[in-house]
């Protein structure tokens, strides 16, 4: 089969940007109010307007000085607990950039009190600001989207004209990247005056320049055209040519004028190519939007092949083959469910006929526990990319498969780790990162039990799985703890600290029971939880014989019996 | 002012309110004419009626605007297998907008049944104005007996219009498809400067029910009105509407400032054009998204054939309907130096369609687009000369042109799904079978596999379970590309396919219902049918009720182990009045539908075998909750 045809729609989205009134709207506010605020230097005011009952403006202007030489030694950039929501669980910090930051801190309590009213409101939300505006508007946007919810009926969008680059986040694995449309001028130095090779004379000395990330989507501009990216390293290559390109004097984008013209153009019959370069549909797209906005793709060293085969991935993952892949993981979970049957019609749990036993059936249990092992840290490390907040939304919709998919495939993996005799302290010495996550989020997303719950959980006992996943590490170390008392080798420390252990599992395991929380077939015959009861009453029998606890009693009553 | 001479067909020219503009049809020379002609069918071949017939409805749709208020009028010309009837304009405002922006509505789905998607259930929108006037004309009856007759006399109607007859046009004929029987000559329409009818769905249901070839669109390049319902009603449209409406002062005048009407025409038609443009070049840009949030687009999309008319006598026919779109916007750019006249030939083209076409279809110097989309050269100086001579005469830029190749590439992407999923069939065949020998066996055990299913203890139930699974897989993709558009249109009305979904349908649904209510997942989460019901058994009901015409629910034989369930958890007994009253009725009617299905044999007799829950249960109920005879029929079937 024909690989599909592939496309670039920079141009066609750019276009669709500048048709709609929303780019004007936006820049509408902005020059009336620059020119109203000329007392400081760099200072930033937000301005809130309903022009209709369905759409309000923010406008954050800064002044003309602040437009003009935005950031002296402005570059610097300085961690943010404020921002520390932008942080994905996978890294640790954010870093803005000081300038934007301190105008932003500078506005605070005003800010939060428009958030709050802003939250409130329905309908279209649009955020914009020039230069360094932009920059604290971006700011504002950011918190607001990390304080709206779901049930939220505001739609925002921010955008900025001709602002510099923000921070060291990027947004590629979020939602939020759709909110944010950036529109820079080639002519415009600002936009790339952080970035290393910019021969801008205020900002040559710093070092730390090179981490800055663009975000969201940039509207890149010439007097010719204009194209749409959000591809973080695209969009740093060309800022760093234009800022490059442009002349070492400052000059001011009139935004408005140059918004005139590409609407003009947007509809004015393009040009035609005098002859076909690339025989393709994606490379003559890529070449000629990338000529329109200024960039010469041959003297940048774009690597066109590159970025179509990028596309060509993105293309690939698609909602059709999702649903075909979820249905793969069911059909494995469906197999292991089956062996776990075939276990309880043989009377011995699957833990231990995993952990005792060898044949092919096994084998075939193993292919589709590594199945499920791969597709789901695929998804704990997807909620992991993103934003904090955004990736516990994103993890809800299947946090219970997943639960489920941990309590019935650990047990495996503990039973493979204690297999030789070999193993010691799994949980802390190799239970797997995605597991600890989703049993965090479980514990974080489940509400406390009522009595009903516990009611109808009795009665479905005999087929729900163990709750904690981790029952059978607890197990295995009970009875290394027995193992370990009764060893002549053994230190008295040892053997205290063994003791205990066995106490708090005894106890730990009684709770399981009355929160009907275990399945019954740890109770099963020959099973390791059984045996460990044997060596335990041994034990207990041979050397305290006086002691008892409430799992002691309930095991010699035979109280199990009733158990599920 | 007299514009349009009534009555005369032969003079129905329009006496044009404005001097000719400058002169710019260029005739192609002689031997290249000749050239061009081998190359190409004729138009009449390729759309199988005749130039005659074409250039008779092209001087009926002119000369039906002076009807004298009838809202139509008939035209059975001697010598020719058609009636042609001709429908009437208006330029009032308000049959073309009733309201802003955009003036739809959702189609009225009692008079036009199929005009909705099938398994996403949603009805097309239609122009308010246009479906307003239309019924309004449908009620006055002549329509409807005219008709009749012409039928009876064994004649092919031929609906036509020009400007706002062209929607009544294309509506009559969508109504008299939508009745018409299997053995009647269905209805033909050819319109000329049609303004848009209908959205997306519109176009697709017309499609999938295969009337699309009925449809041919002339459109001028420059003619303002098939791009009119792009733009948001607005000033410029009252402008233009009294510009062609003899009784308004304003008529054939000059539109003051002379450009601003076509740029805010252009501007709309722009951002819907390149919105879709964004979508057929598979745009992953999410900011695309939340645009749609900020950016009113019209509904409006074409369908049916189009027939492009360059101006200097060629003719470019494209059926695909998003290259339609492209076309419509990218063939009337302006450039700035001819910006004010191609202003004043929008309003000028709509005029002249008689007249053009009758030269165009003497020259028969036709492009099919369709076939060589995807290869469009995409330089003004590559690929097949005929073709790069239209589109470089249509003004088509290189990337107007890249939009047409997606446009075609979506179309084949859609068919290379179709094909996959085709590659699937043998797949699909061979699990049912599978399953079909699990149902057989389990009426040997006088239990029925739903029952065994749900208990899940032997090798044959999990292998169930397995090909349920991998069944599952195979048509949540189809789901997920239809709910995408990522199939062909037609999709949804292949006998094959709506045949096998209902194979599937019956024999897997129940184990999916077992799964459900194995699992409790009824305590948690609600109902099988309000809350667990996958997508796919709703698609294949949805393509089997929309083929059997049937409305929406009337195929639930599928469900039915669900409804035992529910009924099965209602207490009996408990003098819970209203609560035990619906749940009389509604056992029943279960009783009474059951069956039907059985002697339909939409409905296995394994749910009536002995040990089955339904049966175990059934033979639990009061005899207040059976009546006769179903009681004693259901018996019959229990033991027979």
């Amino acid at each position: 089969m024909s690989q599909a045809p592939l496309f670039s729609s920079a141009g066609e989205l750019a276009n669709l940007v500048v048709n709609s009134n929303l780019i004007d709207v936006a820049w509408a506010n902005i020059p009336e109010i620059q020119i109203g605020q000329a007392a400081f230097p760099c200072s930033v005011e937000p301005m809130d307007y309903s022009p209709t009952p369905n759409r309000t403006i923010v406008v954050f202007a800064s002044s003309p000085n602040g437009t003009q030489y935005p950031l002296p030694e402005g570059g610097h950039l300085v961690q943010s607990s404020l921002f520390q929501f932008l942080s994905p669980n996978e890294c640790p910090s954010v870093s803005i950039n000081r300038a934007a930051l301190d105008l932003f801190t500078s506005l605070e309590s005003q800010l939060h009190g428009l958030k709050t009213k802003l939250i409130e409101r329905e309908g279209q939300l649009i955020i914009t600001g020039h230069s360094l505006g932009g920059s604290v508007a971006a700011l504002f946007t950011l918190c607001l989207l990390d304080s709206m919810d779901k049930k939220s009926k505001c739609r925002p969008i921010c955008i900025t004209f001709g602002s510099p680059l923000l921070g060291d986040f990027d947004l590629q694995h979020s939602q939020w990247n759709s909110f944010f449309l950036h529109v820079v001028s080639n002519k415009d130095p600002v936009p790339g005056l952080f970035l290393p090779s910019s021969r801008s004379p205020s900002t040559s000395s710093h070092s730390q320049t090179s981490v800055y990330k663009p975000f969201g989507t940039y509207l890149l501009c010439s007097e010719h055209g204009c194209a749409c990216f959000d591809d973080p390293d695209l969009i740093l290559k060309i800022l760093t040519v234009a800022s490059s390109e442009v002349s070492g004097e400052l000059q001011v984008v009139d935004y408005g004028e140059m918004l005139r013209n590409l609407k003009n153009k947007a509809i004015w019959k393009g040009p035609q190519l005098a002859g076909e370069r690339y025989g393709n549909s994606f490379s003559e797209g890529i070449v000629m939007e990338l000529e329109t906005i200024g960039i010469d793709t041959a003297k940048l060293n774009i690597d066109i092949n590159g970025m179509e085969r990028e596309a060509r991935s993105l293309t690939k993952k698609t909602k059709a083959s999702e649903a075909k892949k979820l249905n793969d993981i069911k059909k494995a979970m469906a197999n292991l469910e089956w062996y776990k049957k075939k276990a309880e019609d043989e009377k011995k749990s699957y833990y231990d006929c995993f952990r005792n036993e060898d044949k092919k059936r096994h084998v075939d249990a193993k292919n589709f526990m590594e199945e499920l092992t791969i597709y789901w840290e695929d998804m704990v490390a997807e909620a992991e990319r993103k934003p904090q907040k955004e990736g516990k939304s994103f993890r809800t919709g299947w946090l219970f498969a997943g639960t489920t998919y941990r309590r019935m495939v650990e047990p495996l993996d503990i039973a493979d780790f204690y297999q030789g005799g070999d193993g010691r302290d799994y949980i802390n010495s190799k239970r797997s990162q995605h597991y600890k996550l989703l049993e965090q989020w479980y514990k974080e997303a489940a509400k406390p039990p009522t009595r009903e719950d516990l009611d109808s959980k009795k009665k479905k006992v005999s087929i729900l799985l163990t709750e904690d996943s981790c029952f059978w590490a607890h197990v295995e170390e009970a009875i290394l703890s027995c193992q370990s008392l009764t060893n002549a080798t053994s230190t008295t420390k040892q053997r205290e600290s063994s003791w205990e252990n066995l106490v708090m599992f005894g106890e730990y395991v009684m709770e399981q029971i009355e929160n009907c929380a275990v399945s019954p077939e740890i109770f099963l015959n020959g099973s390791t939880f059984m045996k460990w009861w044997g060596e335990y009453k041994a034990y207990i029998h041979n050397f305290r014989n006086f002691y008892s606890s409430r799992l002691v009693e309930y095991m010699k009553r035979g109280s199990y019996n009733q158990y599920g | 002012m007299v514009v349009w001479l009534p009555g005369n067909p032969q003079t129905s020219h329009c006496s044009l309110p404005l001097p000719h503009p400058r002169n710019y049809k260029t005739s192609s020379s002689t031997r290249e004419k000749e050239r061009e002609r081998k190359m190409g069918e004729t138009v009449g071949n390729r759309i199988s009626l005749s130039e005659e017939i074409i250039n008779r409805a092209a001087s009926q749709a002119m000369r039906a605007h002076n009807s004298g208020g009838r809202p139509f009028i008939l035209d059975k010309p001697r010598g020719l297998s058609v009636a042609i009837f001709a429908f009437a304009g208006s330029w009032l405002p308000d049959d073309w907008f009733t309201h802003p922006p955009f003036g739809e509505t959702k189609m009225d789905t009692s008079t036009f049944p199929s005009l909705r998607s099938v398994g996403n259930d949603e009805v097309a929108v239609v122009n308010a104005s246009f479906l307003r006037r239309f019924k309004a004309i449908l009620d006055q009856l002549s329509l409807e007996k005219e008709v009749r007759k012409v039928v009876a006399d064994n004649k092919q109607v031929l609906f036509t219009g020009h400007s706002w007859g062209a929607a009544m046009a294309i509506l009559a004929t969508l109504y008299f498809l939508e009745k018409g029987g299997p053995n009647q000559n269905p209805p033909r329409c050819i319109t000329f400067g049609s303004p848009l009818v209908g959205d997306r769905i519109f176009g697709h249901a017309v499609r999938r029910e295969k009337w699309s070839d009925r449809f041919i669109h002339f459109v001028m390049r420059f003619d303002i009105i098939p791009r009119i319902m792009l733009c948001p009603a607005s000033i410029e449209h009252q402008q233009i509407l009294n510009y062609f409406n003899p009784r308004s002062e304003f008529y054939g005048k000059l539109i003051d400032p002379h450009l601003a009407f076509y740029l805010k025409v252009m501007r709309s038609a722009a951002s819907v054009a390149t919105h879709d443009a964004c979508n057929l070049m598979g745009c992953t840009n999410p900011l695309l998204e939340n645009l749609r949030n900020f950016v009113d687009l019209s509904p409006y999309r074409p369908f049916g054939t189009f027939i492009f008319c360059t101006g200097n006598g060629k003719l470019v026919v494209v059926k695909n309907p998003d290259a339609a779109l492209q076309m419509l916007f990218y063939t009337a750019q302006l450039s700035q130096e001819e910006a004010a006249e191609i202003a004043q030939r929008s309003l000028y083209e709509h005029l002249v369609y008689d007249n053009e076409l009758q030269e165009s279809l003497g020259m028969q110097n036709v492009v099919y687009l369709d076939d060589s989309l995807e290869e469009l050269p995409l330089s003004s100086d590559s690929g097949p000369a005929i073709v790069n001579t239209v589109l470089n005469d249509l003004g088509l830029s290189t990337e107007a042109r890249l939009c047409l190749r997606a446009a075609g590439g979506l179309e084949n992407r859609r068919l290379r799904n179709q094909a996959k999923i085709d590659d699937n069939k043998q797949k699909i065949k061979e699990e049912l079978s599978k399953l079909r020998g699990y149902q057989e066996k389990g009426e040997t055990l006088e239990l029925g596999y739903y029952d065994a299913f749900k208990s899940q203890e032997e090798k044959a139930d999990f292998d169930a379970n397995v090909s349920r699974l991998v069944l599952a897989g195979i048509w949540d993709e189809v789901i997920e590309m239809l709910r995408r558009s990522e199939l062909p249109d037609e999709f949804e009305n292949r006998e094959e396919l709506i045949e096998l979904g209902t194979l599937y349908r019956r024999l897997v649904e129940p184990l999916d219902i077992a799964n459900y209510y194995r699992n409790l997942k009824n305590e948690d989460t609600g109902t099988y049918m309000t809350r667990g019901r996958p997508k796919r058994y709703r698609y294949a009901q949805r393509w089997l009720e929309h083929a059997e015409k049937k409305p929406s629910g009337w195929r639930s034989e599928s469900c039915f182990w669900a409804e035992v369930e529910e009924l099965c958890s209602i207490k009996t007994g408990c003098n819970n009045g209203p609560l035990q009253d619906t749940k009389k009725q509604k056992i029943q009617q279960l009783q009474k539908r059951l069956i039907e299905w059985i002697q339909d044999g939409c409905l296995g007799k394994d749910v009536v075998l002995e040990g089955s829950t339904f049966v175990k249960w059934w033979k639990t109920l009061p005899s207040e909750y059976r009546s006769e005879p179903e009681s004693s029929m259901i018996a019959n079937l229990i033991h027979g």
